[in-house]
């Protein structure tokens, strides 16, 4: 046995593809390939075959509404976010933290997250479930998971209740990052360098730095003045963007900081009046803007539009609680 | 050659798939052959790695890309393989997320979100075991390069000549790639001994 063996065996019972799925995708390879040069059908896929109501649906579900890329101006259409830039968005969400109590939980504790959360992906559906998470606050308990969908068909995404496994507790480097982390740094500088040298993957490094800190504000516990200081961490880092009107995945409207690279990213989304964390959202950039003339589609400058491949979670409560299941 | 005889020689796979590359050159209806001979390998692929709904999607353009390409295909090669893997893997590049939140989940629940959709098995499905969950800790971890070459070496089972034309690097990369994507599986699986994960040796595919 070795580690080639591993991944051979990894995932190898998984069915084989439906002879429907083949079809389609066969049908789409000769209509293109029959097709008169230049002239290419529109894709089936889901969110490209009822293009606009798709895309409506999106915004208003879990989406962000359109932000346009281009030379920064004001948002003359929305009434309260006419000023807003990333960095004041973000100092605003700072100072909100910075005001808050900060709350230290012991070790025997557990992290306790009530989300919304949308699950998409190929010719399937979005598939939006209702989340209860307990995480254990050392990491050594196994926590709890509860999702439920919303739709009973739930296009083969299951409902899960089960324990959350810890995975190691020595928490090495492959063990996945833990519900809470104490030390955190507390001031900006210090913030700043704990991203950068914790962040990881592929992308330049200031995109890795806005994933990181996406990723740390939507999966842990963070004690007020660590909150405060990963959102003026990243309040001065170069190229995130303000979406004035972005919708979580529970239908709240907030305003957004994104950053993308290669025309992918993520986005973080604000209560515009209390200026607490709602909930993130996968986003893209595509070329065009929407059509909105009456000519027809127009090409417009770089949008930002949420990813419909992607995720997004809506956090609707956040708490310490004593054992796993208990609700506060 | 008429289409009849052309016909049947797809079906006894005598003509390789760069001869059926270069005749849709003309006739591009000919690439549906090459979708026939290898669409089921690529879902299968596409759906380790990120799901079959995922799966179901790529694959289609995973041929379309291909198709739009024919005419760059390099007719040295008779197997299409290693070039239909790498559009594969190109396609994926963008569903990192994706891919990297399903390996956290597996890891942390024990219940894969890529498995079957069928409510009745995944009821009766048991946590996965800790070896698995630990594996695909590491898997969420790994660069998407490393993965890449893991992937397609471990689960499409590629030589490593035929991953480097599929990624477009050279060999020496592939195997450094694959080296240390091994080395971080061993080192989080070094606590089951059960498994006797000894034969550590890179016991190369020709």
């Amino acid at each position: 046995m070795n580690e080639l063996d591993l991944m051979s065996g990894f995932r190898a019972d998984l069915a084989s593809a439906e002879p429907d799925a083949l079809a389609r995708a066969r049908t789409r390879l000769l209509a293109e390939a029959t097709a008169p040069a230049g002239r290419v059908r529109p894709v089936a896929r889901w969110g490209w075959r009822l293009a606009p109501a798709v895309g409506l649906a999106l915004a208003v579900v879990v989406g962000l509404v359109a932000v346009n890329l281009g030379t920064p101006r004001p948002d003359v259409t929305g009434p309260s976010t006419t000023t807003l830039d990333a960095r004041t968005v973000l100092e605003l969400a700072a100072a909100k933290a910075r005001e808050t109590p900060s709350v230290t939980p012991r070790p025997d504790q557990f992290v306790y997250v009530e989300s919304v959360i949308v699950l998409s992906g190929g010719y399937v559906p979005p598939v939006r479930k209702h989340r209860q998470l307990w995480m254990p606050v050392d990491g050594t308990r196994d926590g709890w998971l509860d999702e439920r969908s919303e739709d009973p068909g739930n296009q083969g995404r299951p409902d899960l209740h089960g324990p959350l496994l810890t995975l190691c507790p020595e928490q090495g480097p492959d063990c996945l990052r833990p519900a809470y982390v104490p030390g955190l740094p507390t001031k900006t500088d210090e913030m700043r360098q704990y991203l950068v040298a914790n962040s990881s993957g592929e992308h330049p490094q200031d995109q890795r730095v806005f994933e990181l800190f996406c990723e740390i504000v939507q999966g842990q516990y963070l004690p007020a003045p660590v909150l405060a200081a990963l959102f003026e961490a990243v309040a001065t880092l170069p190229g995130v963007v303000v979406i004035p009107d972005a919708v979580d995945a529970a239908g709240r409207h907030g305003v957004g900081v994104a950053r993308t690279t290669d025309g992918l990213g993520s986005a973080l989304i604000f209560d515009p009046t209390t200026h607490e964390y709602l909930g993130s959202q996968d986003v893209k950039v595509v070329p065009t803007g929407p059509a909105t003339t009456t000519a027809g589609p127009t090409p417009g400058p770089p949008t930002l539009v949420p990813n419909e491949r992607g995720w997004a979670e809506a956090r609707t409560r956040i708490a310490i609680v004593d054992r796993v299941r208990q609700v506060p | 050659m008429t289409a009849g005889a052309a016909e049947a020689d797809v079906r006894t796979g005598t003509v390789g798939d760069h001869e059926l590359i270069r005749s849709s050159w003309a006739d591009p209806e000919r690439f549906a052959g090459i979708f026939d001979r290898h669409a089921e390998a690529i879902h299968r692929y596409l759906a380790r790695r990120i799901g079959r709904s995922f799966a179901d999607d790529l694959t289609a353009e995973t041929f379309l890309v291909a198709f739009r390409g024919r005419e760059r295909y390099d007719v040295s090669h008779p197997d299409a393989r290693p070039w239909l893997y790498g559009i594969a893997a190109n396609l994926l590049r963008r569903e990192q997320r994706t891919e990297v939140r399903q390996y956290r989940a597996l890891a942390r629940t024990g219940v894969d979100p890529v498995g079957d959709g069928d409510t009745d098995r995944v009821l009766a499905r048991v946590a996965a075991e800790d070896h698995v969950r630990k594996l695909a800790a590491v898997l969420a971890r790994l660069s998407v390069r490393e993965r890449e070459v893991l992937t397609l070496v471990g689960q499409a089972q590629l030589s490593y000549p035929e991953v480097a034309r599929a990624l477009g690097i050279p060999v020496g990369t592939v195997r450094s790639r694959l080296h240390s994507a091994r080395r971080r599986i061993r080192e989080a699986l070094r606590d089951h001994p059960e498994l006797d994960l000894t034969n550590g040796a890179d016991d190369e595919r020709a």
